[in-house]
């Protein structure tokens, strides 16, 4: 039973935090599984999180997506591993870390049986009130949340930025400011979980999952605008085009006079290359029409074994000349003659287009 | 590009090579060439083709260099 109430709860979880990368909510998965391994009282410890969607809203406001891809860029680049052999932990993990012992150790608030109904028979009521909730989200709370989650990341820098390896002054005193700050939040959150959860269980779930689609709402639309701006990016050529870090700045006097020059030569090129492409295309026909000849007359003009063999021989020979100089053909008209065009435009990047810095 | 390359001519090179073989087991079992030439002369006017091709060449030749061109009908007297 209590297995089956646990298997629930991660499940639950697991689909409440979908909005942060796949690594990192296998991390949380696994440290909410540790935790119920190694507590005594499983159901005491579901009581004490009181629902999956409360834990969400907790680690999302711990979790930004941006500052997390920069976190795992930097690992990366120093070849260590998401749980940070630099010693960067981060910021849902200490969320994480902090609610789940003090879920196990902490007295027990009185919880209704409706807070964890999720799991019991009520759980088609509580999951169509969720949803109703859901559709009718604030503006206001993606406000909130705007304010609250650059503060929560700022203090999160702070805090990461503390735990590496480079102690100074300065650190030493941010340290200070930002662990008085997290202090406070954390005050905050707890006198605030401490006032809902006795008074309207069902209401603070329901406000737990709109703040939850709004910040996910919020980082959608975050990526949707940073989407958009790479779409305006890459639209936005004219002469100009960016690669990387780079723009290409095109020199105009240079390309107008490249291209007084280039255009006829190409051309010339091309009127040049066109003389062995007809004379191609003239041997390959004549040799495929007298290689079906040869072969129309070996079967129905030759009596002689030998004298057929020579022709069909003569004719094997003359057709695969045909084929030979019909790819030929093919190869000027789409190989020689598209490659010097593309030659062309390429030198005139090459010495038309300065790379740039991007400013 | 390069793999089409690649196949257009393992394939003509393959069929040259078949090609080579017939003509080579033609002539050993006995093949006249006399007989080809007249039964192909006889169904495509194979001379005619000839006569007219040297007189193309004896016209091309003669823009191209300020020498006398030399006779077809000589040419033809060889050939036959």
């Amino acid at each position: 039973m209590t297995d089956i109430n646990k298997q629930k709860f991660l499940n639950e979880l697991s689909k409440l935090l979908t909005f942060m990368y796949e690594e990192d909510r296998q991390l949380a998965l696994d440290m909410y599984s540790r935790a119920f391994d190694n507590a005594e009282d499983a159901q005491a410890l579901i009581s004490d999180l009181a629902s999956p969607t409360r834990q969400a809203v907790i680690i999302a406001r711990a979790y930004n997506a941006k500052e997390r891809k920069l976190q795992i860029h930097a690992q990366s680049r120093a070849e260590g591993d998401i749980d940070s052999q630099s010693g960067e932990i981060p910021g849902f993990v200490q969320a994480i870390q902090e609610i789940l012992p003090s879920a196990v150790y902490s007295e027990t608030d009185f919880v209704e049986d409706g807070q964890i109904s999720l799991f019991g028979e009520n759980a088609s009521e509580t999951v169509e009130a969720d949803a109703e909730a859901v559709s009718d989200s604030d503006a206001d709370n993606t406000e909130a949340v705007q304010e609250d989650v650059p503060a929560v990341s700022e203090a999160e820098e702070d805090v990461s930025s503390a735990v590496q390896a480079e102690p100074s002054e300065a650190v030493s005193a941010e340290e200070a400011v930002s662990e008085a700050e997290i202090d406070e939040e954390k005050s905050e959150a707890e006198s605030h979980k401490e006032n809902i959860v006795p008074a309207s269980p069902e209401s603070a779930d329901e406000e737990a999952v709109e703040h939850l689609d709004s910040i996910e709402n919020h980082q959608d639309d975050q990526d949707e605008e940073d989407d958009d701006e790479d779409d305006e990016d890459e639209d936005d050529e004219d002469d100009d085009y960016s690669y990387g870090e780079t723009v290409y700045k095109a020199n105009i006097p240079l390309l107008i006079l490249f291209a007084i020059f280039a255009i006829p030569i190409t051309l010339l090129g091309i009127a040049v290359l066109l003389i062995p492409t007809a004379l191609c295309l003239v041997i390959a026909c004549a040799a495929i029409y007298a290689g079906s000849a040869i072969l129309v007359a070996t079967f129905s003009g030759f009596a002689v074994f030998a004298d057929i063999m020579v022709m069909l021989g003569l004719a094997l020979i003359v057709l695969s000349l045909g084929l030979l100089f019909l790819w030929m053909f093919i190869w000027f008209i789409g190989g020689a003659m598209a490659n010097l065009v593309r030659s062309v435009i390429a030198l005139g990047h090459k010495w038309c287009y300065k790379e740039v810095s991007a400013l | 590009m390069k793999k089409a390359w690649r196949i257009i001519i393992t394939i003509t090179l393959i069929v040259i090579l078949l090609g080579a073989i017939f003509i080579g087991v033609g002539l050993i079992t006995g093949a006249d060439t006399e007989r080809m030439f007249s039964v192909l002369d006889n169904r495509y006017n194979l001379q005619e083709w000839i006569e007219y091709i040297l007189e193309v060449q004896d016209i091309v030749w003669s823009v191209f260099s300020s020498d006398a061109p030399v006779s077809s009908d000589a040419l033809v007297m060889g050939v036959g």
